[in-house]
Formats: C-alpha cells, structure tokens, sequence
C-alpha cells in the first residue's frame, strides 16, 4: 500500500485530501504542523509527501530541507501563494515538483502517480562519461561510489542519456519526466537541471553531463557507451 | 521587490534645455561689462578734456602775462636808451633776445621771434632776429595777420622749426609743439617790430599723453576689476540655485534623501529651507504610497493565500460528489454538476482579478527567457485546439520559416496569446481564424484574425476596458470575466509591446500584438500593420 504525508494545516483540506486519496487507494498520513513532520516521517516513512508551504511550528522550505537532509523520497508541494520566490525556493530545496492551490482533484492525482512510477527500462545500464547508470537498482555512481540522487533526478538523467543525440525541449521534459501533458513552468526544469548538475557534474559551472542548448533546451554530454 | 513600471523620467530633456540656454553667470558677467565699459568711457573721456582745459588754459595765462610784460620791458629799455647810434640799437636788440634765452637750457624752452614791421630806413637795421636760431616759419601765416591788424596780443598754436641749414640743438627736440604768442612793440627811431614768443608746451602734452594713458590703464583694469567682482557675487548667488538644480535632478531620479544646505545667505538659506520642506513633503508622500503599495500587495497575497485554501477543499469536494453524480437523484445530480461548473468559474475569476490587482499594485514582475516565439504561439494554439473544434473552427497559421529567438516571459505571452485566441473563438461565428507571426531584426508581431461578429468603430477604444462587454447579454452567457484583454494588454506592455485593434461590424475583428525584440526599447515599426487587409 502506498502510503503518502499529507503536511497542511487547513484541517478541511488536509481531510479531503484523505478522502480522495482514499479513494485512489492510498494511506494517508495527515500531520498539521512543520515541527511535527520529522518525528512522523522517521515512525513511518512514506512514499510520498505533499507538502504546504505556509505551516505553524517550522515553514514548509525548511521541512523540505529537513527530510531532504534524511531522505529521497519524493516530495511536492502545495502552494496557495502562487508566488515565484516561493515556488523556486521550494525547488532549490529538492521538491520535486509543486501544484499550485485550487487544483483539480486529478491532477494532483497524476501528478502523485507520475512521481510514484517506476519506469521499466529496456537497458540495463548505461556510462556518461565518468558516471554510471544502473537502471535495475536505480543507482548512479561515479568511481564506484553511489550517488544519492532523488527520483526525479534519476529520471530526468535516464531521459537524457538514453537518447544521446537527442536536444529535448523543456517542455518535452516536462512530459516525460514530469508527466505534464500541457503547458507548464518550465523552471521546474531549469531549477532540476541545476541540482542534477551540482550532484553529478565535476564543476556544475561548466557541465560535461548535462548540456544546455542555447533557446531550445537539453541534451546528455558526448560521450555515450552502451555496456 | 521590483516595480516593473517605473514612470519615465525627462532627465535628458532637462539637461539640453540647460545647454541651449546661457548660463546666467555668463549673462549678468558679460551685461555689467558692457555698462560698465560705456559709463567708464564717458567718465575717462570728460576727465580728459577737463585736465587738458585746464593745462592749456594756465599755460595760455601765464604765457600772456609774461609776454605782456616781456613786451612793456623791452619797450621801457628802449625808451630809456641814451644814445640814438644804431650799434647800441643793436646791442639792445641783442639784449632783448639775450634776456629771453635762459643759457642753462638744452633744447627749446622760451623763443623770441622780432620781426621789423616796416622799416622807415632800409636795412640799417636787422630786420628779423631771433633766439637759437628758429625760423620765422614757426609762425603760422593767420597769426601774423591777426598780429598785423590787431593791437592785443594774439595766440595760436604751433611748432618751433629751426632755420633751414641750421641744425636742431637736440635730436629730441625736433619741432617742438609751441605755445605762440605774437604781438607788437614800438620801438623808438626804428619804429615797430613785430614780436612772438613761442612757448614749448611740449611738456604740458606730454602730461596730458599721461593723464590719458592712466585714464585708459585705470579704466580697462576697473573694467575686469568689476568683471571679476560680478562673476564672483554672481557665483555666490548662483552656486545654491545650481545646487538646488542638481539636488531637485537627484529627487526626480529617486533619491529622496537627497537635502539643500541652508547655511549662507538669509535669501539663499531660505530657498534651501523652502526646497527642503518640499522634500520632505514629497518624501513623505511617496513612502505613504509605497507603503499602501506595500500593504496592497500584502492583501493580494494574503487574500490569495485565504482564498485559495477553501477553494481548493470546495472544489475537492465537489468533484467527489460529481463523479458520484450517477448514484443520485436527477436534481441532485445536476446541483454537482453547477457546483463544479460555477467553482470553475469562481476559481477563475479569483485568479483573474488577483492579477489585475498585481498590476495595479505595480508587483508584476517579468520572468524573461530566450525562446523560439514560434513555439512559444504553437504551444498556446495546440492547448485551445479542442476548444476551437468544438466550435467547429480551424486556426491557420502563417509564419516565417526560420526560428524568432527572442527572450520574453512565456507564461504571459502564452497568456497574451489565449486571450487573444478565446476572444476570437467567441467572436468567430463558427469561421475559422487565420494567424499571422512576422518578424524583423528589432520587432516581433502577431495577428489574429477572426471573420465573426466584428467590433463598431466606437468599440475600438473600448475593448481593453476592465469589464467591459461588447455585447453584454451575450457574451455573459460565454462565460468570462472582461478582464481577459485588459490583462493581455498589461501583459503586452510587460513586454513594451501593444496590442491594437481593428475591426468592422459583419466582417470580424484583428488584434495584432507587436512588441520589439528587445525589452526597453521603443516599438519603431508595425511589421503587421493595424489596417490588415486580408487577401
């Protein structure tokens, strides 16, 4: 069963959200304040989390930072403010997504069940560069040694490498990687594309791995090998 | 927090206005210099003429006083001559000129000149003697006649010229400017001579060359002495009022802490106290609107952030109990369904009327990235695709072939572009809608022409109004808030583009939205101009 945080302190929210959870067939854990979410997450650690900004106790930016601090797993955030700042501070501190407040039921649903997935992939492994992919245990190493990367990380490299010559738009990514199907905001990419590269590039400023085309998007570095 | 609309400051303008115009320093300068040179010149000249009156006038007396009485004592030596022989006549003669010649004199200080009238015997006598060897031709012929028919003494002016062969005693005193004094003396047996003392004056010229050259030293230094005063007094009034030029340039650009000193003169001190009142004034007020600025945008963010929450449960809920709606009753089934419709419609609203207030508070701010404008417009036509076709509309595209990279804010132009789209299907009657993207090197533009319902000439004006509907029973039935093309046009002005309109009653309307490529600069070109026509 999966189980998924629910972190809001607007009890009616937080309990239609249960039920419509519910309804999909997950367990729901609901929690009410910021300082109150560690204690929970380590008892019973999710699969994931939805997480409001605006909290009593300790602000949702910081609650991110904390269970990034500790863990992967994948988290998106509620946001009623609509505003930038937020939203980008958000993402810096490893959310993996946010959907703004009202949203559709289904939507939030998608969304939950696109960070949930776990993609079958047809190769077992691949090498960019220095790094190594394994796509069986969901691991990246380089030297050896394993890099924590979130899901969402993980995917949005296995997207990139898997097709080495291909230059994905954002908003190609944001579908694939994201599972938008509209238009969307595309600092989602631009703001993941940065923390991918500060994890797996040797100097994030001059990436070798992941490689801005100038007005259209993305693609993976030169150097592709198939084991 | 950035103000994306900051209201444009002349600076520039002020600056040349300032250029043409002559400094006012220069002006007041250059104004006492002129009078002053025209008051000085008429002092100097009248001074001169007085001194040189008066010069020649004292020489003039005393020269006739002291011919007058050279003339009595000639003329009593003579009469008291004891002997009639002519050689003592001579010797008297000799002594009378004698006299006058001081012997410890270089050059020419008193000349006589005795010329015999008219002689009753020959030439037994000189006819003509004179001192240090002058010539009779230092007197000026009309003083001879004056003398002749006259029995005053007369008096003109001219030169001691030295006698022909003879030369000058001194180089220096070459035809030396002389007082002449002519008159006659009646001598005795000889009868009467004509007698002319020449007085050198050249020394009395000599202080008047003087005087006038001091007058013309004194007069030009007084001029630039008062030129250096004035600049220096005009510099002192003119400086604060600089100041305080450059000080109100400094508020208008934004710097609102900027203060006039108001030390100094009493005048000056209080224009530095009054400019400063008005500072503080102005300080005062525009940190009052900040702050409501400050305060609205609080509320836009608080109000969003209250509202959103419930919204969001109410709409969870409604959704809950519409995929449900089967299992109810047939009216409570279509009560879900307006209770979702009509929380859609409320949501949008709400997120429509937030923006607007976002604009009014002058928070919006511009996320700006290099994209492909033509993708960007592809993007917003394929999202409202299925709108249109349940219309039963087609969107044509005509675009250039090659990419339009430009760095804009995606989200508000695709929201120009929905605005603009929606619009048009609405308006459209069921007729397909042609778009039209053209660029050049500064300019980017894009039209969307519908063949529906058309605007009056009067509602061109119009239709950016907030709320305003063109029909309004009709188009509340479509849904919308009329806010839509306000927003675009706000968006569009982001961009420092327009959106401008035309259109005609039966035969559609046509929005085009031009904005340059570059964000700043001024729109120079339409590369879709407002009057389209359409093949």
């Amino acid at each position: 069963m999966t189980l998924i945080m629910v972190v809001d302190d607007d009890q009616d929210l937080a309990e239609m959200l249960a039920i419509v959870l519910t309804g999909e067939g997950m367990e729901v854990d609901l929690v009410g304040r910021g300082d109150e979410v560690m204690e929970i997450f380590r008892a019973t650690p999710p699969d994931l989390v939805l997480l409001d900004i605006m909290l009593p106790g300790i602000d949702g930016i910081e609650v991110c930072k904390q269970i990034r601090a500790e863990s992967m797993v994948p988290i998106v955030m509620l946001t009623a403010k609509g505003e930038t700042l937020d939203i980008v501070k958000g993402l810096e501190f490893g959310a993996d997504d946010y959907i703004v407040k009202p949203f559709q039921p289904g939507e939030l649903i998608a969304r939950i069940k696109t960070r949930l997935r776990r993609v079958p992939s047809s190769t077992a492994a691949l090498n960019l560069g220095e790094v190594s992919i394994d796509f069986v245990a969901h691991e990246v190493k380089r030297d050896g040694r394993v890099i924590a990367l979130t899901r969402l990380e993980f995917d949005l490299l296995a997207a990139l490498a898997k097709e080495p010559g291909r230059v994905f738009t954002r908003d190609a990514l944001l579908s694939e990687v994201w599972g938008y199907r509209q238009t969307s905001d595309t600092r989602l990419v631009n703001v993941h594309v940065q923390r991918l590269r500060s994890k797996i590039e040797r100097d994030p400023d001059n990436p070798e791995l992941v490689m801005t085309v100038r007005g259209v998007g993305y693609r993976a570095g030169n150097f592709i090998q198939s084991k | 927090m950035a103000l994306a609309t900051v209201p444009g400051i002349s600076s520039k303008v002020n600056d040349l206005t300032i250029m043409k115009r002559t400094s006012l320093g220069v002006r007041v300068v250059a104004s006492t210099v002129v009078l002053c040179t025209v008051a000085i010149s008429i002092l100097a000249f009248v001074i001169l003429v007085r001194v040189q009156d008066g010069i020649k006038n004292s020489r003039l007396e005393a020269a006739i006083s002291e011919s007058q009485s050279s003339i009595y004592q000639t003329e009593s030596q003579f009469s008291f001559l004891s002997t009639q022989l002519l050689s003592s006549y001579k010797v008297a003669l000799d002594n009378v000129i004698n006299n006058f010649t001081p012997s410890n004199q270089s050059g020419f200080g008193r000349e006589v000149i005795l010329i015999q009238q008219n002689s009753p015997q020959g030439t037994l006598l000189d006819t003509e003697r004179t001192t240090n060897l002058i010539s009779k031709n230092s007197i000026p012929a009309e003083l001879r006649d004056l003398v002749r028919t006259s029995s005053t003494l007369q008096h003109s002016y001219g030169n001691i010229i030295s006698r022909e062969n003879v030369s000058p005693l001194s180089v220096s005193a070459t035809n030396p400017r002389a007082l002449i004094i002519g008159g006659k003396v009646s001598l005795p047996t000889v009868g009467i001579y004509e007698i002319y003392f020449l007085f050198n004056i050249e020394n009395e010229y000599r202080n008047i060359a003087l005087v006038r050259s001091t007058l013309l030293v004194g007069g030009l230094t007084l001029i630039l002495l008062i030129a250096i005063i004035v600049a220096v007094v005009v510099r002192q009034v003119v400086r604060p009022v600089r100041s305080a030029a450059q000080i109100a340039e400094k508020l208008a650009a934004g710097q609102l802490e900027e203060r006039m000193s108001t030390d100094g003169a009493e005048e000056i001190a209080s224009l530095g106290s009054s400019f400063n009142d008005m500072a503080n004034v102005l300080q005062e007020q525009i940190s009052r609107l900040e702050n409501l600025s400050r305060v609205q945008q609080r509320f836009v963010a608080d109000v969003s952030h209250e509202l959103r929450t419930p919204l969001t449960t109410m709409r969870m809920a409604a959704d809950v109990l519409y995929k449900a709606r089967d299992n109810f009753e047939p009216t409570i089934s279509r009560s879900a369904e307006l209770l979702l419709a009509q929380i859609d419609r409320f949501e949008y609203m709400l997120s429509e009327l937030l923006e607007v207030s976002r604009f009014d508070a002058g928070v919006v701010r511009l996320e700006p990235e290099l994209l492909d404008f033509k993708v960007v417009v592809h993007r917003s036509i394929d999202a409202l695709v299925p709108i249109a076709h349940d219309n039963r509309i087609d969107i044509h595209v005509t675009e250039p072939a090659e990419p339009i990279s430009v760095v804009l804010d995606p989200r508000r132009i695709d929201r120009i572009l929905r605005n603009l789209l929606i619009n048009a299907i609405e308006h459209a009657e069921n007729k397909d809608i042609e778009v039209l993207i053209k660029a050049t090197e500064q300019t980017v533009a894009i039209s969307v022409r519908d063949y529906g319902v058309g605007l009056r000439r009067s509602e061109l004006t119009r239709v950016f109004d907030r709320f305003w509907r063109a029909d309004p029973a009709r188009a509340r039935t479509k849904g919308g808030t009329g806010l839509g093309l306000s927003i675009a046009q706000e968006d569009a002005q982001l961009h420092s583009g327009v959106i401008e309109v035309w259109g005609e009653i039966g035969k559609g309307a046509e929005f085009i939205f031009t904005f340059p490529r570059e964000r700043g600069q001024s729109l120079i070109e339409r590369p879709i101009p407002i009057l389209h026509i359409d093949k």
